[in-house]
């Protein structure tokens, strides 16, 4: 049996002696793997890039008090980008099932259509959602814009959603009862041990207490700061000021408040600073 | 024998693109083979989820042939046709002059000479290849190329050699060898003809021809049905769907625990289908414990692994919808209004609860409209027709909305007719069978029309949004089918009058253009013919009433009858012009064929007001009314052959005019204006 770390560890190793640069999760609260800089700015230009990284993604709206076997608001994805796509990518992404020990001669590997896009982030690309016996395992990507942007070299992106392939390597109907560090008895530390308090009481804060005026100023904050900094031509600071937008609006949205319109309107918003970021990006970075 | 085999390995098509891009490859290959003068038979192609296979039996010459290409005309600068020679190396003296729509072009002669196919047919296959119209295309690696998904391999094989054909922009070239199925024979395999493709797939485990998957899963489907005495329930679409994403077809069966099966078939059913792709089995007509899916591998173990998988997936999201269906069972479904006030629908116009109380009350319009006997049960449905939107399990499964609510309201006890209500009012039209949900579902429609045209997002264009197009003509086709005699305008206006005022003004009017709209496209699709739908189509008529009348006239009209009904109608309106006397003085009518003529339009002033007081319903009273009319049509023409209106003496003149005012005034009644 792989451990969750075990997996993580096999993925790791797999991605960086293919080349990648194994990289550590970015330190903000991101919706997901893409929202990255590691990602998302670095798919803009010709440059070719190769990172491999976990990133904890929050979606507080998928909150569930710890009381959902299935979902929780914040997971775990493992992310590989490659710019540009290699030719045989999908045979190297299979590898990496046998890696983490999916033995495809027993098992049911389909790629099934998923065109992706991200409002938020003016994105979108063409690939598949990859099942494994009816189960989704990881999102295959080829980004096609990004930013209002159309893409330059085309990056593959590889999303693992961890705590699904744990729950299937495992045989695990709970997600709580995952086991984290693949020792038994004692010693063992199981994925509630590690994530139920945060599940709990993210939960009640993202449903019950976010204080909606001090999100929206917030948000108004970041939105200022993000526009000031562009104009400085300071990228990376400017972008961090936009993920904080994204993933205030996912507080806002998560708290039930927005109606449709203003729904709308704040995704309109935190795309232009994506877009802002990604056009000085690609002026200053070619 | 076929001659030619291409095969071009694609990583996974779309599975509901592939049936259209196969078609239209091999309509460009046939027709570009065509036009450079290629003989072809046999020609056919398959698609699978990586592979675009096309192959035919081909000439190995190409027909030698004459091409008259058009030129400038002559009147063009010398410029123009110095550039037009100089492009196709000629001299003015080589060119002829032809006219073409009263203008006079040059055109040259371009004479093709005897080539091997094998020199063209590469070029024809890569620029067929780029023109395939993908609703989505992409891009991939650093190359400048657009398909619907990475190309991955060309293999071309013509008169048993590799044919050599160059995607540059790719940097792929084609070959003589393929691969076979992912997982069970990934090895290279070489291909020497276009026969041996076809059984060396086979035992590659790739079934080429979609057909044959398909014929594959049903005859495996027909199995279990034997075996375990069940019933597959197979909706096409989705066969369809699962045709298109597998290369070998294995069906598996699984199973669905037990405590599931209390749940309602939809709630089963919806993750089923929908999400996991699986099809239901029924015994007895019952939701049965079994589910059947298609895997695209044959497995070591038999399936089993794949199997407990599924079942692991499955039971997952049943285990979700059951806790759902709990929870939401330990409220009442009317107590959920208070919870619809937190979903917001428009900043302008409220929340959810707004927008459910605007809809009941639109119900009580129209029943008092059409004064409903059963107002009461209308009522009841409007009140708890939205309360299933506040539902955990309608939050989740949000296709679940109608059928969730009408199964809680059966469980606490509604009326069956409320229950049908509420599960009918998001469903198409012809699958509402009670005249409760059927104004339920027109109150609804109404209502969203309105209001979206009250926020000036009306459709425009390709873009609608909101669905108010389909909106419209849902309250059109419930109209029709239930007999509803209502005043759509005063519906519409009683909505208007609900909304805060500082919306669109003229909107009762918009509304109003915008259903009479959508009613011509309606009728027209009926079969009603423009000049007739023009006419009946006002803003005067009910829109039952106007049904009524199209089809009426329509059939009327496609007679002789009818015909010569509309002849004598024009011809006299030709003569009365602007005449509005309608005084005959007996003593004035002289000849026997006015006197006659005189003596019927009296009898069918008589016959319209019995027909209008003995008439059960308005169709009944248009069309005894109409045919009395036809009858007169043989007395008029009568009347026209014998008789000159425009006699010197204007006091018959006049008097025989107004005789004819008379006539007319009748048709009116009956023929709309524009006839």
């Amino acid at each position: 049996m792989k451990s969750f770390q075990d997996i993580i560890f096999s993925l790791q190793k797999y991605w960086g002696d293919y080349g990648c640069a194994v990289l550590q999760p970015y330190d903000m609260e991101v919706g997901a793997g893409t929202f990255s800089p590691l990602t998302f700015l670095k798919s803009l230009g010709k440059k070719s890039w190769r990172a491999a990284y976990v990133q904890p993604s929050r979606r507080p709206a998928d909150g569930r008090y710890g009381e959902n076997p299935n979902r929780v608001q914040k997971h775990h994805q493992f992310q590989v980008v490659i710019k540009p796509s290699p030719d045989d990518i999908q045979d190297i992404y299979l590898k990496s099932l046998e890696v983490v020990g999916i033995d495809h001669k027993l098992h049911d590997i389909r790629f099934v259509e998923d065109d992706w896009e991200s409002p938020t982030l003016g994105a979108a690309g063409l690939g598949w959602e990859i099942w494994c016996d009816g189960m989704e395992i990881t999102q295959f990507t080829y980004f096609q814009q990004l930013g209002g942007i159309f893409c330059d070299q085309i990056t593959v992106e590889l999303t693992y959603g961890l705590e699904r392939l744990a729950m299937f390597l495992q045989s695990e109907d709970n997600v709580y009862n995952l086991n984290w560090n693949g020792k038994e008895g004692d010693g063992k530390i199981s994925y509630r041990d590690v994530c139920l308090q945060q599940e709990i009481e993210f939960s009640k804060y993202s449903f019950e207490y976010a204080n909606v005026d001090i999100l929206r100023q917030h948000f108004a904050d970041a939105e200022l700061e993000c526009r000031k900094l562009v104009e400085k031509e300071l990228i990376l600071p400017a972008y961090d000021q936009c993920i904080k937008a994204s993933h205030l609006f996912n507080l806002m949205d998560a708290r039930g408040t927005l109606s449709v319109t203003e729904r709308v309107d704040r995704i309109a918003r935190v795309r232009a600073l994506a877009k802002l970021c990604c056009e000085v990006q690609v002026k200053n970075h070619e | 024998m076929n001659n030619f085999l291409l095969e071009l390995m694609v990583e996974e098509i779309p599975s509901g693109v592939q049936t259209e891009a196969i078609s239209e490859f091999e309509k460009l290959v046939t027709a570009e083979l065509e036009k450079c003068r290629i003989r072809y038979k046999n020609s056919y192609s398959y698609i699978s989820p990586r592979r675009i296979v096309f192959s035919a039996e081909l000439n190995l010459k190409v027909d030698e042939f004459t091409e008259e290409k058009k030129g400038p005309q002559i009147t063009a600068t010398p410029e123009v046709i110095e550039r037009f020679l100089h492009a196709n190396s000629v001299s003015r003296r080589e060119c002829i002059e032809k006219e073409v729509d009263k203008k006079i072009f040059l055109f040259i002669k371009i004479k093709h000479k005897v080539r091997d196919t094998s020199e063209v047919l590469g070029n024809i296959i890569k620029n067929c290849t780029k023109k395939i119209l993908w609703n989505k295309s992409m891009r991939w690696g650093n190359y400048q190329f657009y398909f619907v998904r990475p190309l991955r391999n060309v293999m071309a094989i013509f008169n048993g050699n590799l044919l050599d054909i160059k995607f540059d922009e790719i940097n792929l070239v084609s070959c003589n060898h393929t691969y076979g199925h992912r997982f069970i024979a990934p090895q290279k395999i070489e291909i020497a003809n276009v026969d041996e493709y076809f059984s060396k797939m086979k035992n590659a485990f790739v079934i080429l021809d979609a057909k044959e998957r398909r014929n594959v899963i049903i005859d495996e489907f027909k199995n279990l049905e034997s075996q375990r005495s069940i019933f597959v329930e197979v909706n096409e679409n989705l066969l369809d769907e699962v045709v298109g994403l597998v290369e070998y077809p294995v069906v598996l069966l699984g199973r669905i625990p037990e405590r599931f099966m209390k749940l309602p078939e939809e709630v089963i059913t919806t993750p089923l289908r929908v999400h996991q792709r699986y099809f239901p089995t029924r015994i007895d007509g019952k939701l049965a414990p079994y589910f059947v899916f298609i895997a695209n591998n044959v497995a070591t173990d038999g399936g089993k692994t794949i199997i407990e998988g599924n079942e692991r997936v499955l039971n997952a999201r049943l285990a979700d919808a059951l806790f759902f269906f709990e929870t939401d069972l330990q409220c009442s479904l009317e107590s959920r209004r208070a919870d619809l006030r937190k979903i917001a629908f428009n900043d302008k116009l409220g929340n959810v609860l707004d927008r459910a109380n605007r809809v009941s009350n639109v119900c009580d319009y129209i029943c008092n409209s059409l004064e409903m006997e059963d107002s009461h049960l209308v009522k009841r449905s409007s009140i708890l027709a939205k309360c299933d939107l506040a539902t955990s399990m309608v939050c989740e499964f949000p296709e679940l909305q109608g059928i969730m609510g009408a199964h809680y309201a059966r469980i606490q006890g509604e009326d069956p007719a409320v229950c049908d209500a509420i599960r009918c009012q998001y469903l198409p039209v012809h699958e509402i069978t009670s005249s409760i949900s059927a104004i339920l579902s027109l109150a609804d429609k109404i209502e969203l029309v309105t209001t979206f045209f009250a926020l000036e997002k009306k459709p425009t264009g390709s873009k609608d949004p909101f669905a108010l197009r389909r909106a419209a003509i849902g309250i059109l086709k419930i109209t029709e089918k239930f007999q509803f005699d209502f005043n759509l305008k005063e519906i519409i206006q009683k909505t208007f009058q609900q909304l805060p005022d500082d919306l669109r003004i003229d909107t009762v009017d918009c509304v109003h253009d915008f259903i009479l709209g959508r009613l011509k496209i309606v009728l027209k699709e009926m079969g009603i013919q423009q000049n007739i739908l023009n006419a009946t189509v006002t803003g005067e008529d009910s829109i039952l009433n106007i049904f009524s009348k199209s089809k009426v006239l329509n059939d009327f009209l496609q007679n002789s009858l009818g015909e010569k009904l509309l002849i004598i109608h024009k011809r006299t309106k030709n003569i009365i012009l602007l005449n509005s006397e309608t005084f005959v003085d007996e003593k004035l009518l002289q000849e026997k064929e006015e006197i006659t003529l005189w003596e019927k339009i009296k009898k069918l002033e008589e016959k319209f007001s019995r027909i209008a007081i003995e008439s059960e319903s308005f169709i009944e009273k248009f069309t005894q009314q109409l045919s009395a009319c036809a009858e007169m049509a043989q007395d008029a023409s009568v009347f026209f052959d014998k008789i000159l209106v425009n006699t010197d003496d204007s006091m018959i003149r006049q008097n025989r005019l107004n005789l004819l005012t008379r006539l007319s005034f009748i048709f009116d009644t009956v023929i709309p204006a524009g006839l």
